[in-house]
């Protein structure tokens, strides 16, 4: 450039022969075509800049916060599920998730080989999942601390963890058709683990930070976080100890009499508290997949049956209360008895015989039930039967629970209202026939069956269950009347002689009912066996309920249901610490000289 | 100029005004001997900074290996913390599953034990017995160490004779050592009911009663 422009004067003669060449510049031209050029650049820069800083000002600015603010999720602890006492059945547990950076590990075989006998997993599948570009691979979910600490002394490269945690059940399958199961992602999928999934699982804060390039974050700059919100601990109010002498229990005598199910219902009748509700089959709720579906809910709450016999106390109590009818009236039960077209029967062929009420409920007797349901009426019973809470959820709002069968007054057939009477063509679920016999228990008074006792919250406050509802049922004469009665089935001569508990008082009934084959919806071969009692019956503080479904050895209530009963309650009764009050059972005079 | 405008002061008089001064005070004058540095003195001064310089460093390096020391013992300690609250955890649920129900029956069973078939209570206001307490019969199945009981005695005859024995209530001057020592008086010469029941062990073998080792 500089040889172009004006060279020095004393180069005048060399150079001006090339001058006279070249043409001479214009500062002034030049001048302008620099700020034309300048004017342009800059314009274009100030256009870009307008339009950064202006135009789109706030999405760059949001864009660029984007990629520093990292949001990190706060995870909280899955609350407990322990027992009235205070034992756990349901707690989360520490873990580690094992995950894999696939593009640091280098011999996907060698490693597989190493973690296969440790996750207890096929080394080849293992070696699959270890081959690829991902850099974030699930290789094993809820591991124990432990494992990861063997795993991590491996130093196999490429190999992580990340904390996690993991429902445990230390009872496995102790009152797991109560308590539930939780899935893979540590929801609650059955139970109370369901029912209360949300509270149990409370809810997860969060954290957002800006970071930068290293990943940490930057300290002075903004922060926000939610706080978690922990999730509450549930008290249930079961009692772990009764509740696996139910289960055992109620296991041996499914496999002694080859029945489909079985269930143990153990209930505090002034409080309504269920103190075990054990069902046949259950499942480990550690591995709760591995268990068909049907055993994983509970039959108790779910499956409904005819009562059949044991249905007769509310008949029975029906007819007390509304006064056509005390436990030493008078009956003759002729041999058979024909109603709307119909004949019915007695379980055991008889001739004419004389009973009492209270000879009617010892033996059980159809005819009889049904010639004392006469003496009120269909309109009455059918009254007393919804006080008793038949046809009605329990409240227990247990996922799956089922309301049992009451047809409506209006659509009763010309048999409806003798077979009713003695314990067909309504259908109840086990805790609603415990809870039959615990409002006579309770003198008359219907307690609402309660599971959860208190709910912990995180700030460690407690909130107690809300007062269960009542029901005046029947008189507190009444209830009495009929605990005398039901002790005279346990007694001699009754059916139920079975569930006799040396030293104390009993009442109970037993029931054989014809089972509807849920497949069929028709009565099949089989019977739902069952015995409900009370103990002690001069002042009952438990209620048990066993009822077995279709069992092939032994087919009486009596005879399968009543050693159950006696063998939950026998413990029971320890575990309460319930003396007997050495009182003599009444002796009601069960047939008259007729 | 501008001074003498203001003041309007002759020139005249400020000659003789000094003239005066110079009349009334002479000053002495000497010779001041020039500051000479003092070489000495900056050699200590290097010397001062030198050894301050040099006792910051090693208190810099001796504060930043403690520091780098102690971040090596807090995350050594953390290490171990978070392996001990592990091992804590793992222990709990170790013992939660022992505690469960059915471990502890089966433990039972494994040491003899049978559940209870006849609920009764001994009253300790007044030693009655309420219920009426049988020897549990062990089921057929179960594979459970014999235990001698004397063959003329049931058990609810032992537990009958037993509360004859009591004093109907407890006196107010009641020790319950002292009690315990006649008691064990008593048992030596074999004729209380309250004789404890030696256990035969020998069908329960050690691997019975030991915990399995923790994988």
């Amino acid at each position: 450039m500089s040889a172009l422009q004006a060279p020095p004067r004393g180069r005048a003669t060399r150079s001006s022969r090339r001058q006279s060449q070249l043409p001479l510049g214009d500062p002034k031209r030049r001048g302008l075509v620099l700020l034309i050029v300048s004017a342009i650049v800059l314009t274009i820069f100030a256009g870009r800049l307008v339009d950064l800083q202006v135009l789109h000002a706030s999405t760059l600015a949001s864009a660029a916060m984007d990629q520093r603010l990292r949001t990190q999720s706060v995870p909280v602890l899955r609350g407990s599920i322990v027992d009235t006492n205070g034992q756990p059945l349901a707690v989360t547990v520490e873990a580690r998730n094992l995950t894999a950076d696939q593009t640091l590990v280098t011999d996907p075989a060698a490693v597989g080989a190493a973690l296969a006998p440790i996750l207890g997993v096929d080394a080849d599948v293992l070696a699959q999942r270890l081959t690829g570009t991902k850099r974030f691979m699930y290789i094993a979910k809820a591991i124990t601390p432990e494992t990861w600490r063997h795993i991590q002394s491996l130093r196999l490269p490429g190999i992580f963890s990340e904390p996690s945690s993991r429902r445990f059940y230390p009872g496995g399958d102790l009152a797991a058709n109560v308590v539930g199961f939780v899935g893979a992602d540590g929801s609650g999928l059955g139970g109370i683990e369901y029912a209360y999934n949300t509270s149990l699982a409370g809810v997860a804060g969060s954290e957002t930070f800006e970071r930068g390039p290293g990943g940490r974050a930057i300290p002075t700059a903004q922060k926000s976080s939610t706080a978690a919100t922990p999730g509450v601990d549930i008290q249930l109010t079961i009692d772990r100890d009764i509740q696996h002498v139910a289960q055992q229990a109620i296991l041996q005598q499914v496999y002694a009499t080859g029945a489909k199910s079985g269930t143990v219902v153990v209930m505090d009748p002034r409080s309504g508290e269920i103190l075990a509700l054990a069902t046949e089959p259950s499942f480990d709720a550690n591995s709760a997949n591995l268990a068909p579906a049907g055993w994983r809910g509970n039959r108790a709450l779910s499956d409904i049956y005819e009562p059949g016999s044991t249905s007769k106390i509310m008949t029975l109590a029906a007819v007390i209360d509304s006064g056509d009818a005390n436990p030493l009236s008078t009956f003759t039960i002729p041999p058979v008895l024909k109603r709307g077209g119909a004949t019915f029967h007695d379980h055991d062929p008889h001739g004419t015989l004389h009973l009492t009420l209270a000879g009617i409920m010892a033996k059980s007797s159809n005819i009889g039930t049904i010639l004392a349901a006469e003496r009120m009426g269909g309109r009455s019973l059918y009254n007393y039967l919804q006080k008793f809470g038949v046809g009605e959820k329990t409240g227990l709002d247990f996922p799956g629970e089922s309301a049992g069968i009451l047809p409506n007054y209006n659509n009763w057939s010309s048999t409806s209202f003798p077979t009713i009477a003695f314990g067909q063509g309504l259908s109840v679920n086990s805790v609603q026939a415990a809870s039959v016999y615990a409002t006579i228990a309770n003198d008359g008074v219907r307690v609402q069956p309660t599971l959860v006792k208190s709910i912990t919250h995180a700030d460690g406050s407690v909130e107690q269950a809300a007062a269960p509802k009542t029901t005046r049922v029947v008189s507190a004469g009444t209830a009495k009347q009929v605990r005398d009665m039901l002790e005279a089935v346990v007694g001699k001569g009754g059916t139920g002689e079975n569930a006799k508990i040396p030293g104390y008082r009993i009442g109970g009934k037993t029931g054989t009912a014809a089972y509807v084959d849920p497949n069929t919806g028709r009565y099949s071969r089989d019977v739902v066996a069952s015995f409900i009692g009370m103990a002690p019956a001069d002042n009952p503080q438990l209620i048990v309920a066993v009822s077995l479904v279709a069992p092939q050895h032994g087919r009486y209530g009596g005879e399968v249901a009543a050693p159950v009963f006696k063998k939950v309650t026998t413990y029971a009764l320890q575990a309460k610490h319930i003396p007997p009050s050495g009182t003599k059972s009444p002796r009601l005079a069960l047939t008259y000289g007729g | 100029m501008n001074l003498a405008h203001k003041h309007d002061v002759p020139a005249t008089e400020y000659a003789t005004r000094g003239a005066h001064l110079r009349a009334h005070a002479r000053p002495q004058l000497r010779l001041v001997t020039p500051l000479r540095p003092e070489r000495a003195s900056r050699g200590v001064f290097a010397l001062i900074v030198g050894g301050l310089l040099s006792v910051g460093l090693v208190a810099m390096l001796l504060i930043n290996t403690s520091l780098a020391q102690g971040a090596f013992v807090v995350s050594s300690l953390k290490a171990e913390q978070a392996k001990l609250s592990e091992q804590e955890a793992s222990l709990t649920q170790e013992v939660t599953a022992l505690a469960a129900p059915d471990s502890l029956e089966q433990q039972a069973r494994s040491l003899g034990m049978i559940p209870s078939q006849s609920p009764a209570f001994l009253s300790l206001a007044d030693g009655s017995v309420l219920g009426k307490p049988k020897a549990s019969n062990v089921g057929p199945g179960a594979a459970v160490p014999a235990v001698p009981t004397p063959a003329d005695a049931t058990a609810s005859e032992t537990v009958d004779s037993a509360a004859a024995d009591l004093p109907p209530s407890l006196p107010a001057d009641y020790d319950p050592a002292a009690a315990d020592a006649a008691a064990n008086a008593k048992n030596k010469n074999g004729d209380s009911p309250w004789a404890e029941v030696p256990v035969d062990t020998s069908g329960v073998t050690d691997g019975d009663l030991t915990l399995q080792p923790v994988g």
